[in-house]
């Protein structure tokens, strides 16, 4: 078995593991075809397909489009929420600090995402609250000026985001995939 | 089962035209020329709705695991042969008179 076949095998296996547990005697038997197929390009063309077939396994599951779109957000808000703590390290003190307290609001909510959709919902719900007081704290503070710097803009992001959050709460429960094969 | 799609009647009619022979996926992909990704959720469905017959292959070769094999089972036979009517593409699979579904 060539160093191809072996990680081609891996990915199989990979898939095999992620699959929802119900399905994954259909992973087993992709394996089996892979191991018994001669023709290379064949076996390896087996390893998208064994992911998409993962896909489809969750998705048809009940709620599988819910438990994806969870995490998925809770997984791109962590990200999110990491990338701009780096860029917040080199940023002068002042922004710097409100960057940092936005990505450490977006890496909570992140956390609240992977355990519960409810909970991302209250919490930006919470978060999208709080964002409106501090753009009426910040437009007060300026004389009722439009805040067009850096921090107006960090606020005006994250009440975007936080309405999203929670539209996203609301309606993932919701959705039931229709598959297009079937 | 909601009226099936164009991949899932072709893999229908591969498997309608030897009712009786047990194909392997690999086969399956070559007759419906279907990638992996389709062929097998479609595999998963139509068993799920009883009309295939899985089953696994009773000894192993040069050490290499079993393989799966998949068949029609009666009820896919004839939800098949239901949709001959509607098809053209299908009517090989039509019963004859005088033949049993």
């Amino acid at each position: 078995m060539t160093l191809g076949d072996r990680i081609a095998l891996a990915c199989l296996q990979f898939a095999s593991r992620i699959a929802a547990p119900e399905r994954r005697a259909w992973l087993s038997a992709m394996i089996a075809e892979f191991h018994a197929l001669e023709s290379r390009p064949a076996r390896f063309r087996l390893v998208p397909g064994a992911f998409r077939f993962v896909l489809v396994s969750h998705l048809e599951r009940r709620g599988g489009i819910a438990r994806l779109g969870q995490t998925a957000i809770g997984t791109g808000l962590l990200v999110f929420g990491g990338i701009g703590a780096v860029m917040a390290s080199r940023m002068p003190d002042g922004v710097g600090q409100a960057v940092s307290s936005a990505c450490l609001v977006y890496a909570i909510g992140g956390l609240i995402a992977l355990h519960s959709l409810r909970g991302l919902g209250l919490y930006a719900r919470l978060c999208g609250l709080g964002v409106v007081a501090a753009l009426g704290w910040v437009a007060t503070q300026r004389g009722g000026a439009p805040i067009f710097d850096i921090y107006g803009a960090l606020l005006v992001e994250a009440l975007v985001l936080m309405v999203g959050l929670t539209i996203a709460a609301g309606v993932l429960p919701q959705l039931r995939w229709e598959s297009p094969d079937d | 089962m909601r009226k099936p799609s164009p991949a899932t009647l072709k893999l229908l009619r591969a498997l309608a035209v030897q009712p009786d022979a047990r194909r392997y996926g690999y086969e399956l992909m070559q007759m419906t020329g279907l990638a992996s990704g389709t062929l097998y959720p479609i595999l998963m469905r139509l068993s799920d709705n009883g009309l295939l017959v899985s089953e696994w292959e009773r000894l192993e070769h040069n050490g290499r695991p079993p393989r799966h094999l998949y068949r029609l089972s009666a009820g896919g036979l004839a939800f098949t042969r239901s949709y001959a009517a509607e098809q053209p593409g299908l009517a090989q699979l039509r019963p004859q008179a005088g033949t049993s579904a």
